[in-house]
């Protein structure tokens, strides 16, 4: 079909590369996250410029400081690209960041004496302070987070103490402030992912219900065309005396009866190298008008029609035990016509073989042969039971039922 | 001699079904014509084969109404919404037969709704009976009798063949049938509802396919 033939409104097929929606939401999460690490990295380093600028004429060891200062630039920023290129970094980057803080702490301390612990000085809190930020977007578990703010916490407590030689309580207040920085950021990012994954699985499933009813609509739209303009006139061809031979008659109704189910199912064609229960009996319709049967096959409205829940191995049972109650209307029936007909009812499938034909009378005839080994053997290999009904000159009902395992029972069910 | 009357928009399924009724000497088709509208005149016909989808898709539930009011009326349709069909039968309609069923078959539902019948083809017993069990609550219209016999009828038994099965008279199966249609008229707009509601909702998978 071209697309100068399409219809204005026609539904236009699913591209196949939007076959799995790239979860937008979450990248964009990931790459918030990036900047927020810049940004709060960016500030930490403020405050540590801030400290050098004040610091400079205090007369410490103002190498070194510049040294470590420099060093904890290089690892903030390193962090902060590795982020924005690459995309969020593993558990690995928050325990070395971790790393990094507390020998930032330790050196700090080192570097300055006594009581310059408490001012600008000592420039690794503020900065170890704003950039634990980081582990609350960098560790996974909420232990880890916790751990993490417990150990900076329990570092600067340390470098305090060691450094200023007041009493450890003395450094508690400060030391708190890191508990409550790194779980709240962890809390927010991980709500912040969780929606980001809400969303995108809710537009994945919208996009996934647009495709399959696009597809949908394009099939009914083709199927619609194949009624209206083929399958009325092989219908007619098939009846009546318009094609003058019987077989060719009996070939032509065939195929149109596999044509209108296929149409009335919307067009699907069954995949597998299974066929399915329905598509096996219509095979074996189109099978024996070869043979000179007509054979209707039918089901029952929705849902009673799903037979989709049929195991294979019931399947090509039934479909065996089918294929010789339909040779046993050929050779004892005298007729030509017989009637399939298959329905899921109460969690069992049922198929039955009726035939107008001359009948016979059970009591007096053993069974027909054919019917007990070959008919009942199937059926009873997969549990299921035969009943047949017959009475002379009125016809024969082959019935099979055989009860569906659990989780195969179909929507069919739920009435 | 019937007189009959085809009321399709696919001419070559008008000539088709002509063609399986002139095969009785019994039947005449008077006309042959793509709407209602387009008939002659109603009087003196005894049966109007109608199409239940004229204009591609709306059911012709309507027309069905307007023409069993003058005339008995058998619906012919290819594929069909179920409850489109319940519609018709609603509507007034004396039966409901399928494009593809055999052509004998044909030409016996036409004389059965001539006679003043009504002809349950197996199609659209299983049609009642998926509606009958469908139905909210669990109620039911019908007795466990003739919902028995609607599913043997939906499997392609006889009246007879039914009978014998459910072990009663043929002649009992016949009156199962009027009661079931008795019910059928007797449905009212809200039933209706819910059958189309029922059987649409199973129907959700793009199966309802198109109509014809």
């Amino acid at each position: 079909m071209d697309a100068a033939a399409r219809p204005a409104d026609a539904p236009v097929p699913a591209r196949p590369g939007e076959a799995a929606y790239p979860g937008e939401a979450a990248a964009r999460v990931v790459r918030m996250e990036a900047w927020s690490l810049l940004a709060t990295r960016s500030a930490a380093l403020l405050n540590v410029a801030v400290a050098l600028g004040t610091g400079a004429g205090g007369g410490q060891l103002f190498g070194p400081a510049v040294l470590l200062a420099a060093a904890l630039a290089a690892e903030s920023m390193l962090l902060a690209g590795w982020a924005l290129r690459r995309g969020r970094p593993g558990p690995w980057a928050g325990w070395t960041d971790l790393a990094a803080g507390c020998a930032a702490l330790a050196a700090n301390a080192a570097l300055v004496a006594g009581a310059d612990v408490h001012t600008w000085g000592f420039f690794a809190y503020p900065y170890t302070l704003v950039g634990s930020c980081a582990l609350g977007l960098l560790l996974p578990r909420a232990w880890q987070v916790a751990a993490g703010a417990v150990t900076l916490a329990l570092a600067y407590g340390a470098a305090d103490h060691l450094s200023s030689g007041q009493p450890l309580w003395n450094a508690v207040p400060n030391a708190a402030s890191y508990l409550g920085i790194a779980p709240v950021v962890w809390v927010v990012a991980r709500w912040l992912r969780r929606m980001a994954a809400d969303l995108d699985a809710s537009r994945a499933a919208a996009l996934d219900l647009a495709r399959r009813r696009a597809v949908a609509a394009e099939r009914e739209r083709q199927a619609r065309m194949l009624h209206d303009r083929v399958l009325q006139t092989l219908e007619t061809l098939g009846g009546g005396t318009w094609v003058a031979d019987a077989w060719m008659r009996d070939q032509v109704r065939a195929e149109a009866a596999w044509l209108r189910w296929l149409v009335e199912r919307g067009g699907a064609v069954p995949d597998g190298e299974v066929p399915d229960l329905a598509s096996g009996l219509q095979a074996l319709a189109r099978d024996r008008a070869r043979d000179g049967l007509r054979v209707a096959v039918r089901f029952p409205p929705p849902p009673h029609d799903d037979l989709s829940g049929v195991p294979d191995a019931v399947a090509d049972a039934l479909l065996g035990a089918c294929r010789e109650a339909l040779t046993n209307v050929i050779k004892h029936a005298g007729t030509d016509r017989a009637v399939l007909w298959a329905a899921v009812e109460d969690g069992t499938v049922v198929v039955t073989v009726v035939d107008q034909g001359r009948g016979f009378d059970p009591a007096a005839r053993p069974r027909g042969l054919g019917l007990s080994r070959s008919v009942e053997g199937r059926v009873a290999d997969v549990g299921g039971t035969v009943r047949v009904d017959a009475a002379p000159g009125a016809g024969t009902c082959v019935e099979l039922r055989v009860l569906l395992p659990e989780p195969a029972r179909g929507a069919a069910d739920l009435h | 001699m019937l007189r009959l009357a085809i009321v399709d928009d696919h001419p070559v399924a008008r000539r088709g079904l002509a063609a399986i009724l002139a095969e009785d000497a019994d039947l005449e088709v008077v006309a042959s014509v793509a709407a209602p509208a387009a008939l002659p005149g109603l009087d003196g016909l005894d049966v109007v084969l109608c199409d239940l989808y004229l204009d591609g898709d709306r059911p012709a539930v309507a027309a069905v109404r307007e023409l069993s009011r003058v005339t008995r009326v058998l619906v012919v349709s290819a594929a069909s919404r179920p409850a489109d069909v319940l519609a018709c039968m609603a509507a007034g309609a004396a039966g409901y037969a399928t494009k593809d069923m055999e052509e004998d078959a044909l030409r016996a539902a036409v004389r059965e709704v001539a006679a003043g019948g009504f002809h349950l083809s197996p199609q659209l017993a299983a049609i009642v009976g998926a509606a009958e069990r469908s139905r909210p609550g669990g109620g039911t219209a019908l007795t466990a009798r003739e919902r028995e016999a609607l599913d043997w009828i939906a499997r392609g038994m006889t009246h007879a063949q039914a009978a014998r099965r459910m072990g009663v008279a043929p002649s009992t199966v016949d009156t199962y049938v009027k009661r079931i249609r008795a019910r059928l008229r007797l449905g009212n707009k809200a039933e209706l509802v819910w059958f189309a509601r029922n059987l649409a909702e199973g129907d959700a998978g793009g199966r309802g396919g198109p109509t014809g």
